[in-house]
């Protein structure tokens, strides 16, 4: 333990140090007003913004985009108070009760609610990424290759379960991601695979413009099919934020909603969003008028926004103890350290511990300035929604063919993230979730890696996948996970013929 | 014959033709599912998992050209590939399962779907304008056009945005993070 507050002391202090502190101010700035865009959502702020870290020090690029996941995560409840237009889709939870609130006068405690909620929901998580992660990660620096593998398979199925009633498509999702990292040389044996004798396939499709192509370009194509240029003028909303002694009557609340958003995000696939209606569910329960909730309970806005903001903790503790990304934001996390040639996952912890720690110490005062922004601009962030789409939205696409060129100044990556924009967008059209397919981009690598070690580290036998205990409890969590939704079907179906 | 087919698909010289037969294939059951009243209100999803099917059966076939070599024990380049083709298989029949028995929505129609794929080609423009004339003015001109077609009509704004722009790639880009973007041949042969 003594250890933990060593390393964490020396990651505050590198934080003590102008450029550092301005590069989480600027992205928390930047992860508000992009969370407070309807439209634009954490996982494409951080995707947009990714390029620019390219020449950074990893430490600070990677803090940086931390600051950007956690300012969004909050940005979103902004416009879902104020104009009920969540900016983020966990913060569609948000607007349940606190655009009621607004509407009847109550716009400052509804901001104010979800500011505090989202600050102390976070540092929550904080904390339980920091005790949790640490002694995982130690366990998982000693797994074998079969129980890394039978990890994979379970982070990327339970994306399955957690898809909801069209679950299949996300499964079918998650393959098409691991099918996609095939192409190009082949871990092992460096034989070029489905490349065509194009050279810039010989590394396989860069995972720059995919995140940027799927989570931006997809997300643009489809708000410009039905974009009106007829825009919807807003009325303005001003409000005075309470006391902070207003608050400690949702202490429990936001406590309860915090932890339970943190577990909820470390399950990979389920972030925020399932967080936050799973929350809200919860606090509903423990209410004493339930009546209130829907109408303008503040214990609604104030789970739904600790448990968002809990959830970037616990989506951080699988991406770096285990190396697989919690939430669709989370796995373009991955993306930015393997950009920076680091290795997510156990190794993390002994070859930069720096960087971890300096990480943890940065979420803590991303919080504390994520709180102090929120306060001092609080009408300032409620006017984004009078920037014009005819104006954000060519500069969010000439972001992307930016960021996707400026990793490796090569043109055809451009092409890449355009053409899985177009994948994108066909995949929202359709109600194909494109995250499972950057889950299955960032593992496919790590999965083939393992999967091929098995062999040798059993001298031939590939006995590990089935005489390793945990393998197999592994194993028959991921066929439980396939399993669930399939028999949750039938249940359902069979009570609705009953009725 | 896995292998001639794998091997005909995969050569590098039959990109084009694999590439045509995966079109038209792909326009074929287009035409099927419009064809069956049954099948026509879930079109798009079907042609999703439709190149999904054709995607997967594609890559399974390539995976028999590869070579093999002397230290392959255990698995070859191959492996991988086909287990995730064999896991595909199943969960296909189940995505068309879903979507034949009603367990999910119909299909929603497409908007302005012009406005999305007239950005799209212009973003192509834009991206083969780049190594003549250079990002600046390629993207200046794309942010011009885009906010056009969007029916942006105040002139300021149209000056203002593509300059802004501009500057602020020069400055971030160029000077603060030194990543140089391409000045165009065409300038580089004017001697500009």
């Amino acid at each position: 333990m003594g250890e933990i507050f060593s390393y964490l002391g020396a990651g505050f202090a590198n934080l003590l140090n102008v450029t550092t502190l301005l590069l989480v101010l600027m992205g928390v700035c930047v992860g508000i007003l992009g969370g407070a865009i309807p439209g634009i959502s954490p996982s494409m702020a951080v995707a947009l913004l990714l390029p620019m870290t390219y020449k950074m020090d990893p430490t600070q690029a990677i803090i940086m985009l931390m600051g950007i996941y956690i300012g969004a995560n909050y940005g979103g409840s902004i416009t879902a108070v104020s104009i009920n237009t969540p900016g983020t889709p966990s913060a569609a939870v948000t607007a349940f009760d606190g655009y009621p609130m607004a509407k009847s006068g109550r716009a400052g405690e509804a901001m104010g609610i979800s500011l505090w909620a989202s600050t102390f929901g976070g540092l929550i998580g904080t904390l339980i990424l920091i005790f949790f992660s640490i002694p995982l990660a130690s366990v998982a620096i000693r797994f074998w290759p079969s129980e890394y593998f039978a990890l994979c398979i379970m982070g990327l199925t339970t994306v399955a379960t957690l898809g909801g009633k069209e679950w299949q498509k996300a499964l079918s999702m998650v393959l098409f991601g691991l099918m996609l990292n095939t192409i190009g040389k082949d871990p092992m044996y460096s034989i070029n695979r489905f490349i065509w004798g194009s050279t810039a396939l010989y590394d396989g499709i860069p995972m720059v413009p995919i995140l940027i192509g799927l989570f931006a370009l997809g997300e643009l194509f489809s708000n410009l099919e039905k974009y009106d240029p007829k825009e919807v003028k807003f009325e303005k909303v001003s409000y005075k934020l309470p006391k902070m002694s207003y608050y400690w009557k949702l202490k429990w609340s936001i406590l309860r909603s915090g932890l339970l958003g943190c577990v909820i995000g470390v399950f990979p696939g389920a972030g925020g969003t399932i967080a936050s209606f799973l929350a809200y569910d919860v606090e509903k329960r423990f209410s004493k008028e339930p009546e209130q909730f829907g109408h303008g309970a503040p214990a609604g806005v104030a789970a739904a926004e600790a448990s968002n903001s809990g959830s970037v903790g616990g989506a951080m503790v699988p991406l770096l103890s285990l190396g697989i990304p919690g939430s669709s934001t989370a796995a373009v996390l991955i993306g930015a350290l393997m950009i920076h040639n680091l290795t997510p996952g156990p190794e993390l912890f002994t070859k930069n511990p720096e960087l971890v720690y300096t990480l943890f110490a940065s979420m803590f005062v991303a919080h504390v300035i994520m709180a102090a922004v929120g306060v001092l601009g609080s009408n300032l962030w409620v006017r984004v929604t009078s920037i014009p789409k005819t104006i954000l939205y060519p500069l969010i696409f000439v972001f992307s063919i930016l960021g996707s060129y400026a990793v490796e100044k090569n043109i055809v990556h451009v092409v890449f993230c355009l053409i899985f924009g177009l994948i994108g967008w066909m995949l929202k059209k359709y109600k194909y979730p494109a995250a499972p397919v950057v889950l299955g981009v960032v593992l496919g690598k790590l999965m083939e890696t393992n999967f091929s070690q098995i062999p040798v580290v059993g001298k031939g036998s590939w006995a590990g996948l089935y005489n390793r205990p945990l393998t197999i409890v592994l194993f028959l969590i991921s066929i439980a996970a396939i399993a669930w939704p399939m028999i949750q079907e039938r249940l359902q179906k069979r009570k609705a013929n009953k009725a | 014959m896995l292998k001639t087919l794998g091997t005909f698909l995969a050569a590098d010289s039959n990109f084009l033709w694999t590439v045509l037969i995966f079109a038209a294939l792909m326009g074929l059951f287009w035409v099927i599912y419009t064809k069956v009243p049954r099948l026509k209100p879930y079109r798009g999803q079907l042609l999703v998992i439709t190149f999904l099917t054709l995607f997967t059966l594609l890559l399974f076939l390539c995976t028999f050209s590869f070579r093999v070599k002397g230290i392959m024990k255990y698995t070859t380049a191959a492996t991988m590939p086909r287990t995730w083709c064999a896991l595909m298989a199943p969960v296909i029949v189940l995505v068309f399962v879903s979507i034949l028995n009603g367990t999910c929505e119909p299909d929603k129609p497409f908007r302005r779907w012009q406005l999305s794929l007239g950005i799209a080609a212009l973003v192509f423009a834009s991206v083969f304008l780049f190594e003549y004339i250079g990002y600046y003015l390629s993207s200046a001109i794309f942010l011009v056009v885009m906010m056009a077609l969007m029916r942006e009509r105040k002139a300021l704004r149209l000056i203002l945005v593509p300059v802004c722009w501009c500057l602020f790639t020069y400055f971030v880009f160029d000077k603060l993070l030194f990543i140089t973007l391409p000045a165009g041949s065409l300038f580089a042969g004017l001697g500009i």
